[in-house]
């Protein structure tokens, strides 16, 4: 026999000192019948719809389905000791899951217990899973950027913070890259992330706590894991379990970025739950308030004002706005975008990143196809260098693509049309990344200028990519004032552009690459 | 369980009605009790079953037996059309629960409430006085209370009424100290 780590006598002494042991009024019901993970439950008379349910075992239900005679509980986690005639007690809570700064760093499951294994955490808050998004009054406009680090994203689709932006495509065309990516550029930036995988299998999600720890980000982050071998009922409800953690943070006027990896497996684990709860099927057999499922969870991203954040925190934070950034992800099936989970999500959403496998596959990653990407508010959100240099990436990839397909079949074309098309080419190869390689504003701000002053008309396409590496460690190793000061005020203004032209020339006449 | 819950509340509540009309509520609760214990009976359960039988053939069957058993009160001709009506729509099984549904609304009626009290130790009469009054004071109703003793309780008591449980016993703090310690 072995001792756990819970079991050593000073805890116990604790535990059973500060053990309320009081006799307590609690409405009682009994298990009618128990399939799937879903009691009915005879009683239960004054229920409220959400609320936690005790089962025997310490095992808890979140009571959904609230009918004349009886009330359909989903039970979370495990049910294979609950049988019929077993007594089920109204704990007067709706479910809450615990919230503050000691989650950052951990790994945590639907309900905020850890699952890492790296010990029990304080919590002294806990917050509803449910709760209702900021009203009209409470929010403020969203201005500021969240720098994802991705060239093409924060040049062409810019994300703002208190945004709701929507990366869709197929499966395998890098979502999750993206906003992993995006995580690993908020190290250092104060903000707070939050990383709920729903339905993704348990390796997976290793590999992506390892990527983060490599790469110094898990400090910053809490994972919110409902694999794929959790019950449907865990993971309907990871999303709203790891947007309260991250409202904790937006409610005490910090930024938090929240990454819903992916949205389509909650829906259909909330189709499955349904189903099994008798609600009626609609189309696709999903059931009727799938859009609600997801608007009131997005609607939860938002950025609000001082005097929200002051009213939230009871006055102890003041003069701070508050944010919370929402990434939602959905996987389509075979590019298809008017199924009924994406156009919704598309709808709620504040625009979208489409990734696509063509692209993917011809070498273009991260594989924004630039036309159908937008961000309806991130542009007044950008930085002003980015804002600046970033139209001409745009209108250089839209000239291009509308030539590209045109000129296949012309012989011989003039001047301009060819200089456009070499454009085209080269930017398109700029806009390639790595992945975990994010730039930051100054970094991207120089290379954007190479590529608008046509410094990379003279390099050939396929040296574009070591050009950009090279250029970046000549102006890292030369000009690093010039780049911490762009970093710094993030202006643009014909001085810096002067400084950056001069960097750059410099590293064409004694740089190689 | 609840299936037949269902099904028995428009006929509890049709009842009652009448029952309330014609001033015989408790007259109506003694046939309802006698007719529940029939239908409850597993010779007639089979007998209710068996597809070869009659619906008016369960009406006389189960009138007779009404009358063996209760032959104080010759059956009034409501109780009959009563019996008829369940025999027709094929409900005589939904009996007990209808009984039961009755039951509740005559207590709701009368401001009444049963208690059950589960108590480690036999109660004194002075111990039930005591917990009747401070129950009567927290649920605002008239409280009977039945008592019965169950010593793995190990002490104190359990105390139910309806789907209210208050639960003072040692066994259930002892359960919860355990699931406590087991976190």
């Amino acid at each position: 026999m072995q001792l756990n780590p819970s079991e050593i006598s000073e805890l116990i002494k604790d535990r059973i000192k500060n053990f309320e042991g009081t006799a307590e009024a609690r409405t009682e019901g009994t298990v009618v019948s128990l399939m799937d993970g879903i009691a009915r439950i005879h009683g239960l008379a004054d229920v409220m719809s959400g609320e936690m349910i005790e089962f025997p075992g310490n095992t808890f239900g979140m009571a959904l389905n609230l009918e004349r005679d009886s009330v359909g509980v989903v039970i979370l986690g495990s049910y294979k000791h609950i049988s019929e005639g077993d007594t089920a007690k109204c704990t007067g809570r709706i479910l809450e899951v615990p919230v503050g700064e000691q989650l950052l760093g951990r790994v945590v499951n639907s309900l905020g217990e850890v699952i890492d294994g790296k010990g029990a955490i304080e919590s002294s808050q806990f917050m509803p899973i449910e709760r209702i998004a900021p009203g009209v009054i409470e929010r403020q406009s969203v201005d500021q950027p969240m720098q994802t680090g991705l060239k093409a994203i924060d040049a062409m689709v810019p994300v703002g913070r208190g945004q709701r932006e929507l990366i869709i495509g197929d499966r395998q065309t890098g979502k999750s890259a993206v906003a992993i990516d995006a995580i690993i550029n908020q190290k250092g930036t104060g903000i707070k992330c939050i990383y709920v995988a729903i339905g993704q299998k348990a390796s997976t999600i290793a590999n992506v706590v390892r990527k983060l720890e490599e790469h110094d980000a898990l400090a910053h982050t809490i994972v919110v894991a409902a694999s794929a071998s959790d019950s449907a009922a865990l993971q309907y409800i990871a999303p709203y379990s790891g947007c309260t953690m991250g409202e904790y943070f937006r409610d005490k006027g910090e930024d938090a970025l929240i990454v819903y990896d992916d949205l389509t497996k909650q829906a259909w684990a909330y189709r499955q739950v349904s189903l099994l709860l008798r609600r009626p099927p609609g189309r696709e057999a999903y059931p009727g308030d799938v859009f609600y499922l997801h608007s009131r969870l997005l609607e939860r991203a938002s950025r609000i004002n001082e005097a929200c954040v002051e009213k939230y925190s009871n006055g102890a934070v003041k003069g701070k706005t508050g944010s919370l950034t929402a990434l939602p992800i959905i996987e389509t099936q075979g590019g298809d975008v008017s199924a009924f989970v994406p156009t919704n999500v598309i709808s709620i959403t504040d625009g979208q990143i489409f990734l696509e496998s063509d692209l993917f596959n011809a070498g273009i990653r991260p594989a924004i196809n630039a036309g159908l990407s937008v961000s309806r508010v991130g542009g007044a959100a950008q930085t002003k260098i980015i804002k600046k240099l970033g139209g001409g990436v745009r209108l250089a990839l839209a000239q291009y693509r509308e030539l590209a397909a045109f000129s296949q079949f012309a012989s011989d074309l003039d001047e301009a049309t060819r200089k456009q098309l070499e454009r085209g080419q080269r930017v398109t190869e700029l806009m390639k990344q790595k992945q975990y390689a994010p730039l930051n504003v100054a970094e991207m701000g120089v290379v954007l200028y190479a590529a608008n002053e046509g410094y990379l008309d003279d390099v050939e396409v396929n040296k574009i990519v070591a050009f950009e590496d090279a250029l970046l460690a000549h102006v890292k190793s030369n000009n690093a004032d010039l780049l911490e000061s762009i970093n710094a005020s993030g202006d643009y203004n014909p001085e810096i552009a002067g400084k950056i032209g001069a960097a750059i020339a410099d590293f064409k006449t004694n740089g190689v690459y | 369980m609840s299936d037949f819950e269902t099904i028995a509340r428009p006929y509890a509540k049709a009842i009652f009605e009448l029952a309330s009309e014609e001033g015989s509520l408790h007259a109506w609760l003694d046939r309802l009790t006698i007719a529940a214990t029939i239908s409850d009976d597993s010779g007639m359960q089979t007998m209710l079953d068996m597809p070869s039988v009659l619906p008016s053939e369960h009406v006389e069957l189960f009138l007779s037996v009404y009358a063996g058993i209760n032959d104080a009160e010759k059956a009034s001709t409501d109780f009959k059309n009563f019996i008829g009506l369940l025999a027709e729509n094929g409900r005589l099984s939904a009996l007990s629960a209808i009984a039961t549904g009755y039951e509740i609304l005559k207590q709701e009626a009368d401001g009444q409430v049963d208690v059950q009290v589960t108590s480690a130790q036999a109660l004194t009469q002075q111990q039930k006085d005591e917990i009747a009054k401070s129950l009567e004071k927290k649920l605002g109703k008239e409280v009977s209370i039945t008592s019965e003793v169950d010593e793995r309780l190990i002490a104190g008591a359990i105390i139910r009424a309806g789907d209210l449980v208050i639960d003072g016993s040692v066994l259930a703090r002892l359960g919860k100290l355990s699931t406590a310690l087991n976190k």
